[in-house]
């Protein structure tokens, strides 16, 4: 059920990573230079030396095990995602949920030919990343197909709603059931 | 249906303008400004002759042009909005040299509420605040409407007709496009249309109450802490009788603050309740209260996305429990939960929700709380990390003023208290569970929220396992749904085997 994501993107998350540990590791150096390096105590300076260390092995490892992780699977009805490192977070959207679809390739995408698809729902956005372009073209095809069914579907019965008159009273009601009655 | 039939001809309202106090309240700043910088000038100028011949007249020409071209700005700007439904829209135009136009689909509106501050309640006007149902377009459609009170029930009222499908009343011939006011409808506020055996009203008791029991957690602490850390303080300085003074009347100082603070705090909380009265009127929620500011809200019932019944610290103590909906919209103080029923009786609060919303079954058919483990493991982590985070900063302000080294361990053994207080408390209240159609978590520590939210209204799931839960069978959830402020809805960690029917559940709303 779960595809496993392409073997390139474990070096677009490496890349990724050890650009954020170069600039983190530059904001730890100049707040110490600046800021605290008159402390008596040297546990400021143990302190910021660790957390360079944790920044550095977080940046070398993660990408190898997230890229294990990392999982994604477009059913009929939903689409689920797993990834993590420490932490795993398994998401599901309905694809009745999804109310904008779009392909973004940033820069680092483009140097390994991947992409991100983002789904957007109407309570925040998820991202299915680190997909081959021809791939995420056509899943993001089919999903277009599949979210232009449902707004025709929505759209029909709400035609079905103006016409007929009873009153919508139950809140466990589905939205497609609203009615209004205008006397 | 309006008596005056024969003035219903079809969906298009003709052109309402802003009330003209809206000009005054845009423009009173600068026109303090105007009156200060005029009389300031003129004083200066008639007592030194000196300044009749400087720059000085210059100065004040060019503030009062300045202050007059910015004035006539907004009288152009005013004069030039117009606000009018037509066939399904509502469009609020601004037609000066930077043309707007806000087009707004009437079926996507969510909430038309009333709200007046007490400027507005002395010249009787009102704000009519709009709502959508998206985030997405929740900041392009903030459109500020201020309208006399005739024109504002009237214009909710026509918003309603259209999403209704009723027809608009709309006078024809000489009272057409162009006058202010033409509606035939009689001027109604929304809750005389509601039946008394629909309606909760608070009595002046029970606002008080409320407005008590909202007291958050925190203004405690911060009571406690401005009370006790000036005495420490004071002890620590006796020595020093110039010193012990200057710290004695600034521990009074300081507890007289927290104490002054705390006591307007619930004074507002008072006015806020005051006349609080909500009733159930077909498929809406429509609420009034309020003295200085005074709000009228129309919540459908179809887009309650969540309702979280919250019982703060002090209402743990009395049994008070207090109501809030979630939906898109609403005030930025409501971003997190649009009060439906304030802090009442537990024993009235389950009347007053049959009354309002009878067809919320929120009885829990099954749930999962925090297995007794991972109960144990969270509290001696937290021990640990706040002990490592008190002996770091005692070592360090130690080394940098040896005298002053008990406040960090006084501040790290308070705070370590109260965390080991909370984890224990909020240990024994975590809970996942599930209703016929609604997905319920039970979480807090000092202030208890139980959140109930309709399966259906849910955008997506997530659900985290860190390594230790891993081993320890436990998950989080983490949902997403459609609200004004807090999208994300959170729980703490229980035992897994809840996720599968929950996921059972979510699976069968698509």
């Amino acid at each position: 059920m779960y595809k496993k994501i392409n073997p390139k993107a474990k070096w677009l998350m490496l890349l990724f990573e050890v650009i954020v540990a170069i600039i983190t590791t530059i904001i730890i150096v100049v707040v110490f230079k600046l800021f605290l390096t008159n402390l008596k105590s040297p546990i400021v300076r143990y302190l910021c030396i660790a957390a360079i260390v944790l920044t550095w092995g977080y940046a070398l490892i993660s990408p190898f095990v997230r890229s294990v992780w990392y999982r994604y699977a477009f059913n009929k009805d939903e689409i689920r995602k797993r990834e993590g490192f420490l932490t795993v977070v398994e998401t599901i959207v309905p694809i009745e949920r999804l109310q904008k679809l779009s392909l973004e390739t940033g820069l680092f995408d483009r140097m390994f030919g991947l992409t991100r698809v983002k789904l957007t729902t109407a309570g925040g956005d998820v991202d299915i990343r680190y997909l081959e372009i021809e791939k995420a073209e056509a899943i993001a095809e089919s999903l277009k197909n599949k979210i232009n069914k449902y707004a025709r579907n929505d759209s029909v019965e709400a035609n079905k709603l103006t016409e007929n008159t009873t009153s919508k009273n139950d809140i466990n009601e589905s939205p497609e059931d609203d009615n209004h009655a205008g006397e | 249906m309006p008596e005056n039939n024969e003035n219903i001809i079809g969906t298009e309202m003709g052109v309402l303008r802003n009330h003209p106090s809206k000009l005054l309240e845009e423009s009173w700043a600068m026109l303090a400004f105007f009156a200060v910088t005029i009389f300031n000038n003129y004083r200066n100028i008639s007592k030194n002759d000196e300044m009749i011949n400087g720059k000085a007249p210059i100065i004040v020409f060019a503030v009062i042009a300045i202050c007059l071209f910015y004035l006539l700005l907004r009288f152009f700007a005013w004069r030039k909005t117009t606000i009018s439904i037509k066939d399904g829209l509502l469009i609020y135009k601004v037609d000066t040299i930077n043309k707007k136009e806000h087009d707004i689909s009437i079926s996507t509106i969510s909430n038309v509420n009333l709200v007046q501050n007490i400027f507005e309640m002395l010249i009787g006007t009102y704000k009519v605040k709009i709502d959508t149902n998206s985030l997405s377009t929740a900041s392009k459609t903030d459109i500020s409407i201020v309208l006399g009170k005739k024109e504002a029930y009237e214009f909710k009222q026509n918003i309603i007709a259209v999403q209704r499908g009723d027809s608009v009343s709309f006078a024809h011939g000489d009272n057409a496009t162009g006058e202010k006011n033409y509606f035939s409808r009689p001027v109604v506020s929304e809750m005389e249309g509601i039946e008394e055996d629909r309606i909760v009203r608070l009595t002046s008791s029970q606002s008080v109450m409320a407005g008590i029991m909202e007291i958050p957690f925190i203004s405690f602490i911060i009571l406690i802490a401005a009370v006790v850390v000036p005495i420490f303080i004071g002890i620590g300085a006796s020595n020093n009788n110039n010193t012990a003074e200057s710290v004695g009347i600034y521990a009074i100082l300081t507890s007289a603050f927290a104490i002054i603070g705390m006591v307007w705090g619930i004074a507002k909380n008072i006015f806020k309740y005051f006349n609080f009265t909500v009733g159930r009127d077909e498929d809406r929620v429509v609420l009034s209260y309020g003295l200085f500011t005074k709000k009228e809200y129309a919540i459908p019932v179809d887009k309650i996305n969540g309702m979280i019944y919250e019982t703060s610290f002090i209402g743990n103590i009395f049994k008070y429990t207090d109501v809030r909906i979630l939906n898109v919209g609403g005030e930025a103080e409501e971003a997190f939960g649009q009060i439906m029923i304030p802090p009442v009786k537990d024993k009235s609060l389950q009347q007053y929700m049959d009354i309002i919303l009878p067809e919320a079954k929120l009885e829990v058919k099954s749930s999962a709380g925090m297995p007794k483990k991972f109960f144990i493991y969270r509290i001696v982590k937290n021990l640990i990390i706040w002990n490592m985070i008190t002996v770091i900063a005692s070592k360090i302000i130690t080394a940098e003023a040896s005298d002053y080294w008990w406040i960090p361990v006084l501040a790290g053994a308070f705070i370590t208290m109260l965390v080991f207080i909370y984890d224990i408390i909020s240990g024994k209240n975590a809970m996942l569970g599930l209703t016929d159609s609604y997905i319920v978590i039970k979480n807090g520590g000092f202030t208890i929220k139980v959140s109930y939210f309709p399966s259906e209204k849910i955008q997506y799931l997530n659900r985290n396992t860190s390594p230790v839960e891993r081993l320890l069978g436990v998950s989080r959830l983490n949902m997403s749904i459609l609200s004004g402020g807090d999208n994300d809805q959170n729980s703490l960690s229980v035992d897994s085997a809840i996720f599968d029917k929950i996921e059972a559940v979510y699976k069968a709303t698509y």
